[in-house]
């Protein structure tokens, strides 16, 4: 169980291990320990056993293999699977099971992972405040009182506690490496238009991205190179070919440009210790051979809700219908946001759209400086788990709602890559997140720099300790 | 701007097809007044000028 899923592909790939005995023992793991963290919604355990055997057979027939054969596969319930109850966190989807699979679920299928279930998650990726509607409370292996963050929580809880090898989450402004940050993974979102969003439930047709959630870099190439690439159903990905990811790791870091992104090193915003480990990492890249240097984007600081209006509004032109007629089926805090979304004037989205096309301008011309940039993925780790009832002002609402600074928002907005990966541990014994972004299809660069990372140091390979849970 | 009144947002509301209902109103009035705000005072030179693409087209990412 502690193996990554590229040491697992190359052991079953061996005959050295049996696809059933890991299926069987993954299995084993959810019934022990799922019913605390509660990652999943749904286990699909019949279908994956069958899936381990007929993965078997495949294996002593010496057939060919796919990169991920074997390999059990857990997703975020936002993406349809053929025959599996897919919720995508809400009770408005109870009962719904597509007949097919999304892209990128029905990638890794065909190259040969084995689907166990389907993952938990915040309603309709839509962020923090509101109770989950399945399962209960998902929780942070590290420490069962504080928050495994969102909204892809069951990704980040499953990689973490071993309760699946692999696992693909989706990133609207953060929710792939917010929770690969807090529970101590490897979580990259992909440019915009990089993977497939057909049969990805939408929430921000503009900002959405499908990506792996692993264990190390290197199982993130294999995944993202598998599930990457043109696709007819969605219309927005790009036609360039999709790069041998696993191959560009092979590159050292000598002379690579990698820039500390001054605007998320602030003390005043970010946990002391936070900064100390992202500012070990750069000197640890430099060691490596990094040429590091400090990078600045002031419009940072400026941008103001205009991330929020961007993300808000297209998620209430997506959900206005049943915000009309079924509201009470929504948290508080979602059905709000929406509906405040809902009467944006077009003036302020216009402008907060040019805002957007201006940072892009800002965003890219950094990378003419720099070939990376690093930042924390989050200004401190996971905080205690909190469920919001309302604001009840002006002043609450502009402390909660008014703006403040997020690190995984940049390379959303840009539509770049960025991934999140461990680089440390709090005096508290909780992950740190490092985020390491680059410019447009330059994954290959995120990747790069990440895996030369984490072989110089140990910290994605440390366990959250969970035998007391069973 | 000044802010919204909780009138105003209901009307506009009604005007816009969206039902909101009193209990949500006050803090759908608070998020909206706050999240209008939040952009006013942002200014660039080239803020008029820019077209509001949220990516680069397809082409030219092909060149770079």
């Amino acid at each position: 169980m502690d193996l990554s899923g590229s040491e697992l592909a190359r052991l079953i790939a061996a005959k050295a291990v049996s696809p059933l005995e890991v299926v069987t023992g993954y299995l084993d793991r959810i019934d022990r320990l799922d019913p605390q963290l509660h990652a999943y919604i749904t286990v699909c355990r019949e279908e994956a056993l069958a899936g381990a055997r007929e993965a078997e057979r495949a294996v002593l027939r010496g057939e060919s293999l796919g990169p991920l054969h074997g390999l059990p596969l857990a997703v975020k319930d936002q993406f349809d699977t053929a025959g599996v109850l897919t919720t995508c966190g809400s009770t408005i989807l109870e009962g719904y099971v597509p007949t097919t699979d999304a892209t990128a679920v029905a990638r890794a299928k065909e190259a040969g992972a084995i689907l166990l279930g389907k993952l938990n998650m915040t309603e309709f990726a839509a962020g923090m405040g509101d109770r989950y509607k399945y399962s209960g409370a998902a929780k942070n292996p590290w420490n069962l009182e504080r928050s495994p963050g969102a909204s892809s929580s069951g990704s980040g809880i499953a990689i973490a506690a071993s309760l699946c090898s692999i696992a693909l989450g989706e990133d609207t402004g953060g929710s792939i490496r917010g929770p690969a940050a807090l529970n101590g993974i490897t979580g990259l979102r992909p440019t915009w238009g990089r993977v497939s969003r057909h049969g990805m439930f939408p929430f921000s047709w503009s900002l959405d991205a499908g990506g792996p959630m692993t264990r190390t870099v290197e199982d993130a190439a294999l995944v993202l190179g598998v599930i990457a690439g043109h696709d007819p159903k969605d219309p927005q990905t790009s036609r360039l070919p999709t790069p041998d990811y696993l191959h560009g790791l092979k590159d050292g870091l000598e002379g690579v440009r990698v820039g500390l992104l001054r605007e998320f090193m602030d003390p005043s915003d970010a946990d002391g210790e936070v900064l100390a480990a992202v500012r070990a990492a750069a000197s640890q890249m430099g060691e490596l051979g990094a040429d590091v240097g400090e990078a600045s984007l002031p419009m940072l600081e400026e941008l103001g809700t205009a991330p929020a209006i961007i993300s808000e509004s297209d998620g209430a032109a997506a959900h206005r219908q049943w915000l009309n007629d079924r509201p009470e089926e929504y948290g508080a805090n979602i059905r709000r946001r929406l509906l405040a979304a809902s009467l944006l004037p077009s003036q302020v989205v216009h402008k907060a759209a040019r805002m957007r096309a201006l940072f892009r301008r800002e965003w890219l011309k950094l990378f003419e400086r720099f070939d990376v940039l690093i930042s924390p993925t989050s200004p401190s780790v996971a905080g205690r788990i909190e469920y919001v009832e309302g604001v009840t002002g002006r002043a609450e609402a502009e402390r909660r709602f008014g703006g403040g600074k997020s690190a995984t928002f940049p390379a959303a907005w840009a539509g770049s890559p960025a991934m999140s990966l461990p680089c440390g541990f709090s005096s508290d014994d909780m992950p740190i997140g490092l985020q390491v972004m680059a410019s447009h299809f330059r994954e290959d660069l995120v990747l790069r720099v990440g895996r030369h990372y984490q072989e110089s140091t140990t910290w994605h390979a440390m366990r959250p300790e969970l035998g007391f849970l069973g | 701007m000044s802010d919204l009144t909780f009138q105003e947002v209901a009307a506009l509301a009604k005007a816009s097809g969206v039902v909101v209902s009193e209990d949500d109103l006050e803090e759908v009035t608070h998020r909206l007044n706050v999240t209008i705000t939040g952009v006013e005072e942002f200014s660039h030179p080239d803020l008029d000028s820019v077209n509001p693409l949220p990516f680069r087209p397809l082409e030219e990412v092909d060149d770079s």
